[in-house]
Formats: C-alpha cells, sequence, structure tokens
C-alpha cells in the first residue's frame, strides 16, 4: 500500500513550487539553476513512471545465454566493437532501437529525433508508460 | 571614482580582482589616451574564465568592448587555447574576411586583470532558439546556411604562418582520442561501440592540415537580421581537416527540433557546399562531412558522459550538469538514425 501523498504527487509539488514560487523570486544563474531542477523533477516522475526496459531478458535472447545483465551488455557492447556483431546482424537494430528510445522517452521526450525514428519504427513509438 | 563591480564567482574573483578603475588604466593604454569606463557587469564566468562588458569613452567616442579573462596562465586543458592564443587567431582570421569582434588589445601583467584580451562588442543574436524562430531573422535565414560555408571556407584559408603554434588534431587523431575517453568513462552505451567500428571503417584520407575552429555552431554565432555578424569561442581551435567544421554545424543537437535543415537547423547541406565552394573554389565531399558529423554526434555525447564526472570547476551548478549526463541518450538516438540512413 502506497502513502498518500504518493512520491509523484510530492515530485510534482516540488516542482511547481520551483517553478512558481522561487524561479520569480531569483535572478541569473540561481533561477536558471531552478528551472534546471524542475525539469530534473519531471524527470525523475517519468522515469518512475515508466514501465522497466527488459533490458537483462532482451539482452541473453539477443545474444543466446543468461548471464547478468551488465556483463551482458558488455558482452554487446565489445561484440560491436570488434565487429562481430552489426546493425544488420538478427535482433541487433531491434533491441538497439528499443533500449534508446525507452530512455529517450524519460531523459527528453520532445527531443525532435524522437518523432523521426518513431515514424520509421511504429513498433517502437509507443511511450513505455502507456 | 573606483568602484568595485559586483562578482558573483568567488573562486576567480579571489585570484583575480576586477574594478572599474583597473580597466579605465587598462583602457587608457590600449586606446592611446585618458578613458572613461560606464557599466561594467559580468556577461558570463565559470570559476576559471570569465567576460566582462563594458563602455569606454575616450577623445569624445564611446564604444561597447568585451574583456575575456582567466587567470594568469590559466589552461583548461592540452587541446584548448590560451586567451592570447584565441586573440592572435582571431587577429589572423580577421585578415581573411572572417567576421569576428575587432581584438582591442591582449592583458599584460602590469594591467593585474589576469590574462586575456578586449574586444568589441558585437550587437545581436547568439541563442539558436529565436534565430530559428523569430519572426525578424525570417529574411535571413534561408541565406545562413551558404554564409556559414563562405566563413568556414575563409577560416580554412587562414595562413598557417600567421598564426601560433596550434594543435594538430586529424580524424583518425580525435578517434582515438574518443574511444579513450569512452573506456575511461566507466559507462557502456553499446550505441558508441557501434558508432566507434562504423567510424574506425570509414576514416577519410588524410587532407592537408587547415585552421579549424573547432567549435563553429549556434550559440557561437553573433546573428543578426543581416546575417552572420561575428564568429566567437575560438578556444577548441586546431590545424586538421576542413569538413570537420562542416559536420560539427551539422550535428543534430545543434538543429535545435528543425530536424530537416541539417546546417544548423536553418539550411541544408547543399546550401553550406555551395557557400563553401562559391569562396574555397574547392567542394567538400558530403560523405566527408557526415563522417565527421557522426564523430561529432559520439563527441557530444561522450561529452555528456563525462559531464558528470568532471569537476564543479567548470562553474556549472551539480543539477545542471547531471541534466547534460541524461542528454547521452539523445546523441544514441542521433548515431542511430545516421548510421542507418548511411547503411
Amino acid at each position: 500500500m502506497t502513502a498518500k501523498p504518493d512520491a509523484d504527487t510530492l515530485l510534482a509539488s516540488v516542482a511547481d513550487f520551483l517553478r512558481r514560487e522561487a524561479m520569480p523570486r531569483l535572478s541569473g544563474h540561481a533561477a536558471f539553476g531552478a528551472r534546471v531542477a524542475a525539469n530534473a523533477i519531471d524527470l525523475v516522475r517519468r522515469e518512475l513512471a515508466a514501465a522497466p526496459f527488459p533490458k537483462g531478458a532482451r539482452l541473453a535472447s539477443l545474444l543466446g545465454h543468461d548471464g547478468d545483465e551488465a556483463a551482458l551488455e558488455r558482452e554487446l557492447a565489445a561484440s560491436l566493437r570488434s565487429g562481430t556483431l552489426a546493425l544488420g546482424s538478427p535482433g541487433v537494430a531491434a533491441y538497439l532501437w528499443d533500449d534508446v528510445l525507452a530512455r529517450i522517452a524519460i531523459d527528453q521526450p520532445a527531443y525532435a529525433s524522437r518523432e523521426q525514428a518513431a515514424s520509421r519504427h511504429p513498433s517502437c513509438a509507443q511511450e513505455p508508460s502507456e | 571614482m573606483s568602484q568595485d563591480a559586483a562578482t558573483d564567482s568567488p573562486a576567480a574573483a579571489a585570484t583575480v580582482p576586477m574594478s572599474e578603475a583597473a580597466v579605465a588604466r587598462l583602457m587608457s593604454r590600449l586606446l592611446g589616451q585618458e578613458a572613461r569606463i560606464e557599466g561594467l557587469a559580468k556577461l558570463t564566468g565559470g570559476a576559471s574564465q570569465e567576460s566582462w562588458a563594458f563602455r569606454a569613452g575616450a577623445g569624445g567616442r564611446e564604444r561597447a568592448y568585451v574583456l575575456r579573462r582567466a587567470p594568469p596562465l590559466e589552461r583548461r586543458a592540452d587541446y584548448t587555447l590560451s586567451l592570447e592564443e584565441q586573440a592572435a587567431v582571431i587577429t589572423a582570421a580577421a585578415s581573411a574576411g572572417v567576421p569576428v569582434p575587432d581584438v582591442v588589445g591582449v592583458l599584460e601583467p602590469g594591467d593585474a586583470l589576469g590574462s586575456g584580451f578586449v574586444m568589441t562588442a558585437v550587437e545581436g543574436e547568439t541563442i539558436a532558439r529565436r534565430i530559428l524562430r523569430d519572426a525578424r531573422f525570417d529574411a535571413v535565414r534561408p541565406r545562413l546556411a551558404g554564409q556559414c560555408g563562405g566563413i568556414l571556407a575563409r577560416i580554412h584559408s587562414v595562413d598557417a604562418r600567421r598564426l601560433p603554434p596550434l594543435p594538430v588534431s586529424d580524424a583518425r587523431a580525435q578517434l582515438r582520442d574518443l574511444a579513450r575517453r569512452y573506456d575511461q568513462a566507466g559507462s557502456v552505451r553499446p550505441v558508441f561501440d557501434l558508432a566507434l567500428r562504423w567510424l574506425e571503417r570509414r576514416l577519410p584520407a588524410p587532407a592537408p592540415a587547415r585552421l579549424v575552429h573547432g567549435d563553429f555552431r549556434n550559440g557561437n554565432l553573433i546573428i543578426g537580421e543581416d546575417g552572420v555578424r561575428a564568429v566567437l569561442d575560438w578556444e577548441l581551435t586546431h590545424l586538421g581537416d576542413p569538413a570537420e567544421d562542416l559536420g560539427w554545424l551539422c550535428v543534430r543537437s545543434w538543429r535545435f527540433g528543425k530536424m530537416d535543415a541539417p546546417a544548423g537547423g536553418f539550411g541544408g547541406y547543399a546550401d553550406l557546399v555551395d557557400g563553401y565552394q562559391a569562396v574555397a573554389g574547392e567542394r567538400i565531399d558530403l560523405d566527408r562531412i557526415r563522417f565527421w558529423e557522426v564523430l561529432g554526434t559520439l563527441k557530444w555525447g561522450l561529452m555528456c558522459l563525462g559531464m558528470f564526472a568532471a569537476s564543479s570547476k567548470t562553474g556549472q551548478l551539480a543539477v545542471e550538469r547531471a541534466m547534460i549526463g541524461r542528454r547521452a541518450s539523445e546523441t544514441e538516438l542521433d548515431l542511430l538514425i545516421l548510421i542507418e540512413e548511411a547503411s
């Protein structure tokens, strides 16, 4: 059972305080800092609301064996660096797109490249939180 | 007469004081006659470098200036130029027809203001979102990419004999440096590995080294209703492949939402390359520009990753650096788009 007000409500109230109360009373770098801080809280809210990307399971399926998630990711990275795997290898492009699109939906949902990517990869267009 | 201006950067202020009296003595020396100073105000400042705006009057004439300074002998990293070197490069670029502020003079130890230089202030806009969206730039916007091409051709034409000794950095050296930075960053981003491999396989043939600005993009260009008025921030200037500057201008992060206008969000590749050719006489190969665009995207991604690890000496707030760290994912997305387009 989640305590009320829940984490999202608390964070929303802090972001609202920063934008509506603190920022107008600050100037220069401090006002800029308050805006960035409010944006950071919005990002955390998106991250908490998002369905987690099943990175470990996806990597295990892509690489064909189980293992520690971080170790699997290092293995994929090393294979791409050495050329053992390439963007055209089965499953690689789908994994990289899904992983990046899941993170950009949290980090920068308004980033313009996202629209372009979604139009090419309609299966990836959905918000993880939806 | 002496009135100390307010400073909000304790680290820099502690090492080198700033006062209207000291600036008045400096400007009297540089202008060769008694100068009065008004409106001394700090424009930007990290802990190590500052810009100050002021007006100086001498002999019945008055105009606006900018002082860029750092503590004595401050040098941030091996590949960045000192302010004295930047002043020398700006002066050489001006003689090649590059729009730049006039360098009025370089600080000397006797000025007691640190190291740096004074330049004329140039009126105009540097904020990309305004340049790309405000109606007052509608008329000039379609001409900006061509102008940037022409300006880059002039920068690349600067005679190396007029320049101080500069770092030399070609594609191979930069790629090696990026791979090292990524390996030391302690963060695994498979897309960056993909990009490193892609770039290694497509290293362009070596080009004769030219003067490269190194950070030619929105934010470092002063733009007015009549076009590009000045190119700023010559800190990353080096000798290298001229295509680097064209590729960096096209990095998607500098398009500020105008993804269909690769050149800075205001024009196309053809506008940029045509503008370049009109001045340089030579045509830069689009594949070469795209190589540097991918390399530049990876470079910006690694800068984002490194930002949170960077020391607070940059003068940025921890929350600002942390949020820039989260921008690494935008470069991963852009690298996927670029590499897929090129495949």
